[in-house]
Parts: C-alpha cells; sequence; structure tokens
C-alpha cells in the first residue's frame, strides 16, 4: 500500500485543486495562445494523477477481494480520510459531494465562457479536471459498512 | 503502578489504555476505535501520549490517524508492515524496547495472524499485550504466517514468566473453550476453566486478560508440544504439526 503515500495528499486537496481550475478556466479561455503550454504542462500531469488514483482503488478493490476469504480487510484508501469526507454534509453514497458540485460548476463555467465555441484548450482543461476529480471521488470513496465477519470469531 | 483501563469497542474487540501515573503518559494498545479510546482517555483523565500497535489490520490500527489528529501522540507500529499501518512515527522491530514513563515494554515477534504482528511485554508490570496472536483459550486465525511462524511465536510467549497477565485482543473465550474441549477432552484444568468462562460471560463479565499459567494448562494451540495432545492429534513428537493440525481444526470448528 506504498501508493497511499504518493496519492493520500492529492486525493485530499482536490477540493481545492478543482477551485484553483475553475479560477483558471476563464484566463485559459481568454488567453488561449499564452496559455497553451502552461495548461498541458498542468492538466495532464493532473490527468494522470486521476488515472492514477482511479487505478489505485481498482487494486485495492482486487485485493481487498482476494484477502478477504474470512479475513480482515487491507486498510481502505478512503478510510483514513479523517477530514470532511468522514461527515455527512459532504458524504454522497460514500462519493465526496463536493467533488461533483466542483465538477458540474467546472462544466458550468465553460458552458458560461462559450460551451463548444470556447477555445479547446479551456476544454481540454475541462477534460483533465475531470479525469482529476473522478478519479479523486473514487478513490476517497467511504466503504460501505462491510458485511458480518464470515465465522462467529474471525480473527481467531 | 502501571494502570490498566480495559473497555470493549467495535463488536468485540478490546481496548487498552496503559497509564502511568508517575510521568502521566498513556499508551493505546492498539486503535480499534478512535472515538471509543478518546472518550475513555477522557473520562480518566488521562492525556494519550503514544499509541503501540501490534499488528496492521483495521480493527487494531485503524484509529491511529485520527487519535494521533486529536491528541498529537507518538504512534509506534511493527517495521516489518510498515507499508500498511497508517499514521506511524516509530516503527519497531522484535528486540527493540518502547517505554512508558519508567515502564520499558520489549517487542516481542508474535508473527502467524499477520507476518510482522509484535506483542509487547513489560517485565516489570508482568503483563504483555499480544494482540490476535494469543487468545484466552485459542490463537489468532493464522492468515498470512505458517505454522512453523506462529508455533515459534508462540514458543516466545511460553518462554515469558507464567505469572504474566496476557491481555488478547478480542473476546473470543467462550468459543475458544468449546474447541479447546473439543480438542483436549480430557483436560481437568481446561474443564474448570471452561466453566469459570461459561460464568463470567453469563454474567456478561470479561474473561480477558487471562495468566499465561492458566493457559499453559489448558489453551490447548499453547500444548503443541504437549506429547498425550500430539498422540492426540495424531503427531507424536511433532509441535509444529500438531500445532498446524489444530489450527486446521479450528478453522473448520
Amino acid at each position: 500500500m506504498r501508493f497511499r503515500s504518493f496519492l493520500d495528499p492529492p486525493a485530499r486537496t482536490a477540493p481545492w485543486v478543482a477551485i484553483g481550475a475553475m479560477l483558471a478556466m476563464p484566463v485559459i479561455a481568454r488567453w488561449p495562445e499564452m496559455t497553451r503550454l502552461p495548461a498541458l504542462v498542468l492538466g495532464v500531469p493532473l490527468a494522470m494523477t486521476g488515472a492514477a488514483m482511479a487505478l489505485a482503488r481498482m487494486i485495492w478493490t482486487i485485493n481487498k477481494t482476494a484477502l478477504t476469504d474470512g479475513g480482515p480487510m487491507l486498510p481502505d484508501p478512503g478510510e483514513l480520510n479523517s477530514g470532511p469526507m468522514r461527515t455527512r454534509w459532504f458524504n454522497l453514497y460514500g462519493y465526496d459531494r463536493r467533488l461533483f458540485l466542483l465538477m458540474l460548476a467546472l462544466i458550468a463555467e465553460l458552458g458560461l465562457l462559450g460551451g463548444g465555441d470556447a477555445p479547446h484548450e479551456a476544454g481540454l482543461w475541462l477534460w483533465c479536471a475531470a479525469v482529476y476529480l473522478i478519479g479523486a471521488a473514487n478513490y476517497t470513496r467511504t466503504p460501505p459498512p462491510e458485511p458480518a465477519g464470515t465465522g462467529e470469531n474471525p480473527n481467531a | 503502578m502501571l494502570e490498566v483501563h480495559q473497555f470493549p469497542c467495535l463488536s468485540d474487540n478490546y481496548g487498552y489504555l496503559l497509564h502511568d501515573p508517575v510521568s502521566g503518559d498513556t499508551a493505546c494498545i492498539d486503535t480499534p476505535d478512535a472515538e471509543a479510546y478518546l472518550r475513555e482517555a477522557g473520562h480518566k483523565g488521562w492525556q494519550i501520549t503514544q499509541i503501540w500497535n501490534t499488528h496492521w489490520h483495521p480493527d487494531h490500527a485503524g484509529g491511529n490517524a485520527a487519535i494521533k489528529a486529536a491528541t498529537g501522540c507518538t504512534v509506534i507500529a511493527s517495521a516489518a508492515e510498515a507499508d500498511r499501518t497508517a499514521a506511524v512515527d516509530r516503527f519497531v522491530s522484535p528486540g527493540d524496547v518502547v517505554q512508558l514513563g519508567d515502564f520499558e515494554a520489549q517487542v516481542i515477534d508474535v508473527g502467524g495472524h499477520t507476518l510482522g504482528h509484535i506483542a509487547y511485554h513489560l517485565p516489570g508490570a508482568s503483563m504483555a499485550f499480544v494482540g490476535d496472536s494469543l487468545f484466552a483459550l485459542g490463537c489468532g486465525r493464522m492468515f498470512e504466517g505458517t505454522p512453523e511462524q506462529f508455533w515459534t511465536s508462540l514458543s516466545r510467549l511460553k518462554a515469558l514468566p507464567a505469572e504474566t497477565l496476557v491481555y488478547c485482543a478480542h473476546e473470543y473465550t467462550a468459543s475458544n473453550a468449546r474447541f479447546a474441549v473439543h480438542a483436549d477432552p480430557d483436560n481437568a484444568d481446561l474443564a474448570s476453566y471452561a466453566a469459570r468462562v461459561a460464568a463470567l460471560r453469563a454474567e456478561g463479565k470479561p474473561t480477558v486478560p487471562t495468566t499465561l499459567a492458566r493457559e499453559f494448562k489448558a489453551n490447548p494451540f499453547l500444548r503443541a508440544d504437549d506429547p498425550a495432545m500430539q498422540a492426540r492429534w495424531g503427531h507424536p513428537g511433532d509441535a509444529v504439526a500438531t500445532f498446524a493440525a489444530l489450527r486446521g481444526a479450528k478453522d473448520t470448528f
């Protein structure tokens, strides 16, 4: 589970990164030529981080399935997320409600900036941010309550 | 004199707070439920300064981050499980010593339930916190280790002084007793122990801590080197095979 030390920080800061992406979007749409390179330099790693988080979550799920044959669970990537994710206000079926609201806000923002007529740099920026947000939401998903143990005393 | 505050948490775990009144230091032994630990420490008026993890399972280390965030305590865990335990400040290995006030706890390798499972033995207080390696009348399920490894681990616990108080992490004794009686039906010590367990559980009282002396006489897993047990389980002269047979039988009991 070494991936946690790499992926927990970007997952936890996802809402702030999303707000940063929203602030950057009008600038990219207004000056696409000037911002193309910085947007790519930031956007591609952002999307890759999101993909890595989604992949890590998938690996965890597969490992968990492999190791839960009567045994305890592996630590859940979302389990130690002691921040707002653990509160009811932000929990949307186990996902971080804020990330979905921010993604909707990003889409709406692109719409306000011209939608399909907006510079494609802005659209690409939205895609990168969306991949990142979906990955982070998936990674930090709070697991549903586990079923009871397989035996009377599963650890013994 | 160290004080131990024992309280139930989750479905069948025991939480332990170990407090040294001289230094004021308090250690959580594992962290199954952060809220319960913080609440109990608050009731006692103790400031949590350390967490001692026995192994990585979430019902033992799942509350590390929350308790550390709330108290700023130091988290100590097995170096062999470094990549599976969260929020750890100090990794320890067998032979290391951890300190609570003036009391020293020796770290013992008790792998078998998990590969890097450790126990904390406090010779000065005649107590040992063994996590899921040893239970009253039982031992932990062998999730990661081998029978050789697990038997070696139990042998290390067997080498501790008989008067040592054993604090295990779950209240499993009643069901363990049913298997123990099945495994060793002619053991009079076990029969009286099982009767006492039934009486305690009927009153809703804990059966933990136990003592090593009591377990030596009645715990079938600690008696895998006993010739009578070896003969009964078909492996004369082979403690590891006897332990493996007992463990396998318990898994499906």
